[in-house]
């Protein structure tokens, strides 16, 4: 499968946390919850109709509206991804994330970092509630909200290293995931991410529309 | 031309709009791609499209960057394509340098992508490059820019930067081609601090452009 797991080397993955990197377009939902029921939310959320369990290193048939939701060795949040290279009509939002989070009565993030549009973003959602939100764009703007701390947005000097450290706080890890190719609907193909070790997946879905 | 002369921006023809970034987020709208796409729509147009027949691939590597390192705590980069230096010495015959020319896509207002800019990855692809195999020969590494028309130049800093290292900084604008609306096509890469190669009697490669009309 042409999709890579990038990463420095050097801190175990099961050790990794806050964002892998910002030089990437990356948009990811973490839920605090299991893959489990985070596919079962997704897939009822975004009417998935296909549902693989385990699916790592398995043969799957590629659908429409790929998604992998997935959990690391040693982490907490299960993460949900969408492949782009593919047939999407349906995109991961902040809305997602609330839904989830209010569904699961859970803590869940939305991110998306895009380093060709110089944007970072964040949202922290709790039982379906904003807890906190940064929307940034390099040298255009800087906002801020948030309902666990009083921080003024001008003292936040680093919008990368203050994302940075909130995703570190919150224990969790954005990954990095490089797409090369296109994967179209119907092929047949072993579910793996290239550098991705079986052993340090806890458990990853894949979810599809036929 | 002087060595920091600014080369116009250019479209593959005159007919077309050059692409600003509100205009591309217009455009990704009407296509339902959200504005959380719309960064990794663009880097892939403009990779696949620039050089007709000849895709660029994703880059999946690090390279790394020790003065990033040190102005930003992040010890690598992460250019959007990679490509070896292809020397052509005379014809058939020719020297080949791994990972010596990097693209870089942005679609991004107000800016004109200084060293500085997302934690000093722009000065990381200027210090990777000069640790290329590329520059390693005396060669003069590449680094290209893909972006939309917002970015009228490259920030004289970036180019004096690279410069320095004998890095060649080459610059590709988005254009629309109308009608129909939301058909793309990148413009031909121009070369901005030609001095570079003058200074060793070369003459510069051609980095791409104009590229195959698409759509994000």
């Amino acid at each position: 499968m042409s999709i890579y797991f990038v990463r420095e080397e050097g801190i175990p993955l099961e050790q990794r946390r806050g964002l892998e990197t910002i030089d990437r377009n990356l948009v990811f939902v973490l839920v605090q919850a299991s893959v489990e029921q985070v596919s079962q939310a997704f897939s009822t959320l975004r009417q998935m109709n296909v549902w693989v369990r385990n699916a790592y290193e398995c043969e799957i048939e590629i659908q429409n509206e790929s998604t992998f939701v997935f959990q690391l060795r040693g982490h907490s949040w299960s993460l949900i991804y969408k492949l782009h290279r593919s047939s999407i009509r349906i995109y991961l939002t902040e809305e997602d994330a609330r839904n989830l989070s209010e569904s699961l009565s859970t803590y869940v993030i939305y991110y998306a970092g895009s380093d060709t549009c110089g944007t970072i973003d964040y949202h922290l959602y709790s039982n379906g509630i904003l807890q906190e939100k940064l929307s940034f764009e390099e040298e255009f703007k800087c906002e801020f909200q948030s309902q666990l701390r009083q921080l003024e947005v001008r003292s936040i000097e680093n919008a990368y290293t203050f994302t940075r450290n909130f995703i570190r706080e919150q224990d969790a890890y954005i990954p990095c995931i490089v797409e090369v190719e296109e994967l179209l609907a119907g092929q047949h193909t072993t579910l793996c991410i290239e550098d991705l070790m079986l052993n340090e997946v806890e458990r990853m879905d894949y979810l599809g529309q036929q | 031309m002087t060595p920091f002369a600014v080369q116009a921006q250019t479209c593959a023809n005159s007919s077309q709009t050059p692409l600003t970034k509100s205009r591309l987020d217009q455009i990704a709208t009407n296509q339902g791609i959200p504005l959380s796409k719309v960064g990794v729509k663009f880097e892939e147009f403009a990779l696949t499209t620039l050089k007709p027949g000849d895709p660029i691939a994703s880059n999946r590597r690090l390279f790394p960057s020790p003065l990033r390192q040190i102005k930003a705590g992040i010890g690598n980069v992460q250019p959007d394509g990679v490509v070896p230096l292809v020397v052509n010495l005379i014809p058939f015959f020719s020297f080949t340098y791994a990972d010596s020319v990097f693209y870089e896509s942005k679609a991004v207002q107000r800016t004109l992508l200084p060293p500085s800019y997302q934690d000093y990855q722009i000065l990381g692809h200027l210090d990777a490059l000069s640790r290329s195999s590329g520059a390693a020969a005396d060669e003069n590494p590449a680094i290209v820019f893909l972006t939309t028309s917002d970015v009228r130049t490259i920030s004289p800093k970036t180019i004096a930067e690279a410069s320095r290292r004998g890095i060649g900084v080459w610059h590709s604008i988005g254009c629309e081609i109308v009608p129909p609306f939301g058909n793309l096509q990148m413009g031909k890469a121009e070369l901005l601090n030609p001095i570079v190669y003058t200074i060793k009697l070369r003459v510069p490669t051609d980095y791409g452009g104009p590229g195959n009309p698409g759509r994000i």
